[in-house]
């Protein structure tokens, strides 16, 4: 199937189950074993995914429709990390951590991504229908820190449990769902010829 | 970051090899086996680490009503480690050598005279010193085939992926953005194309 075949439903869908996945799994473990980091696309997929989560937001709105979870809005909130990359990089890389008020609004920011910076954590805000969540992602992994969620039960261990246990997966599904969307565009055959100069040029414009 | 308070941060694993169906009264079992003890002397230092009851870190015994909650499986992994302040150490250390010398009349310490000394400190000084305790929340997911682990920093998961695979005998996979791909109906497609790209440059060139 091609890239131009698929509509969005089918991106969202996902197997929803680990146990005893085969198929292309299998060349996941092989290759990235214990060590999710050893696939050299590691290094940055994921580091692209927020810089799009972060254009997606000024330049899409922030507001995406995400099969079963429905309409999902998201914003940049007041963390970006920056690092260089590649050769520059020699000798150790360069970090800029921008913390506190809007940091995605300055020019700052546009300027490292010019300069070549890559973004490697972020802190984002998600809203869905009435819940509200505050979280940093690392690019690298993916993995999700200081996740704030929208609960409400005050008492009852097992309550309390089910709530917080419901509420991240539900960000983390967010979360999967939106790099799905970021995938299936950086892994298609626009990303080249629409997507990056578009990219691009947002990058130049608040630089 | 705990699962039960505040702000949350967590790994993610896939959990390989797990028995099916799963066994809950031996999981229970197995995490008493692997339980945190405390160490068999007051007097030395270092890191011990075990599987303590989510509600109290002092709890070793895991039952089901404090333990499964509907497809969870919750506990905690504690971790003490116990050691003496660096310059305290060094100080005393000084100071004993100091005496040494001035009731042998020599001018030098020898080195396995400082080593005892060293060592006669520690003997006097672990017993007094409390351990640091760190207590990371760990949630089970059975029916899913995924393990949660509440800590963010590289040392904890690692002793938590080592312990939980000794004690459970399953293998853990971290989920990482390229697991999700792989996950995905598209993976077929998707993969192949991992392999082929590099990193985007988005640096503006010219013309662009």
């Amino acid at each position: 199937m091609s890239d131009d075949d698929r509509d969005d439903d089918e991106v969202d869908g996902v197997e929803e189950t680990f146990a005893g996945t085969t198929g292309p799994a299998d060349w996941i473990a092989e290759s990235l074993d214990l060590h999710p980091v050893d696939h050299p696309a590691s290094k940055f997929l994921g580091k692209e995914f927020l810089l799009w989560l972060w254009w997606s937001s000024e330049k899409r709105f922030g507001s995406i429709e995400l099969g079963d979870y429905g309409q999902v809005d998201f914003w940049i909130d007041d963390r970006l990390k920056f690092q260089t990359v590649g050769e520059e990089a020699d000798g150790g890389r360069a970090t800029s951590d921008m913390k506190g008020g809007a940091p995605a609004t300055t020019r700052e920011a546009k300027f490292a991504l010019a300069a070549g910076k890559i973004v490697e954590v972020a802190t984002l805000g998600f809203r869905l229908k009435e819940r509200e969540y505050s979280l940093t992602i690392s690019g690298e992994s993916l993995e999700l820190a200081g996740v704030k969620v929208p609960g409400e039960v005050d008492d009852g261990i097992d309550e309390l449990i089910l709530e917080r246990m419901f509420l991240l997966e539900e960000i983390h599904g967010i979360v999967a769902q939106l790099f799905y969307r970021f995938a299936d565009e950086r892994l298609g055959k626009t990303w080249n010829t629409k997507l990056m100069p578009e990219i691009r040029q947002w990058i130049a414009e608040g630089a | 970051m705990p699962l039960l308070s505040g702000a949350m941060g967590a790994r993610r694993y896939r959990v390989l090899g797990a028995k099916d169906p799963i066994d809950r009264d031996e999981l229970l079992e197995l995490l008493g086996e692997h339980a945190f003890h405390e160490p068999p002397s007051a007097a030395k230092g270092g890191e011990n680490h075990g599987w303590v009851s989510m509600h109290n870190l002092c709890v070793t015994e895991f039952v089901h009503d404090d333990s499964f909650y509907h497809q969870y499986l919750c506990f905690s992994l504690r971790m003490d480690r116990k050691a003496l302040p660096a310059r305290l150490l060094k100080a005393l250390l000084e100071l004993r050598c100091t005496s040494w010398m001035e009731e042998t009349g020599r001018e030098r310490v020898p080195a396995a005279v400082k080593r005892e000394i060293r060592e006669q400190l520690e003997l006097e000084l672990f017993p007094r010193q409390l351990p640091n305790v760190g207590v990371h929340d760990v949630c089970w997911d059975l029916n899913r085939g995924l393990v949660w682990f509440f800590n963010n920093g590289n040392k904890a998961n690692e002793i938590f992926r080592i312990h939980f695979a000794r004690t459970f005998s399953v293998d853990t996979q971290p989920v990482g953005p390229l697991h999700l791909l792989a996950d995905h109906k598209h993976a077929d497609a998707w993969v192949p194309r991992i392999d082929a790209i590099g990193h985007s440059d988005y640096r503006a060139t010219e013309g662009s």
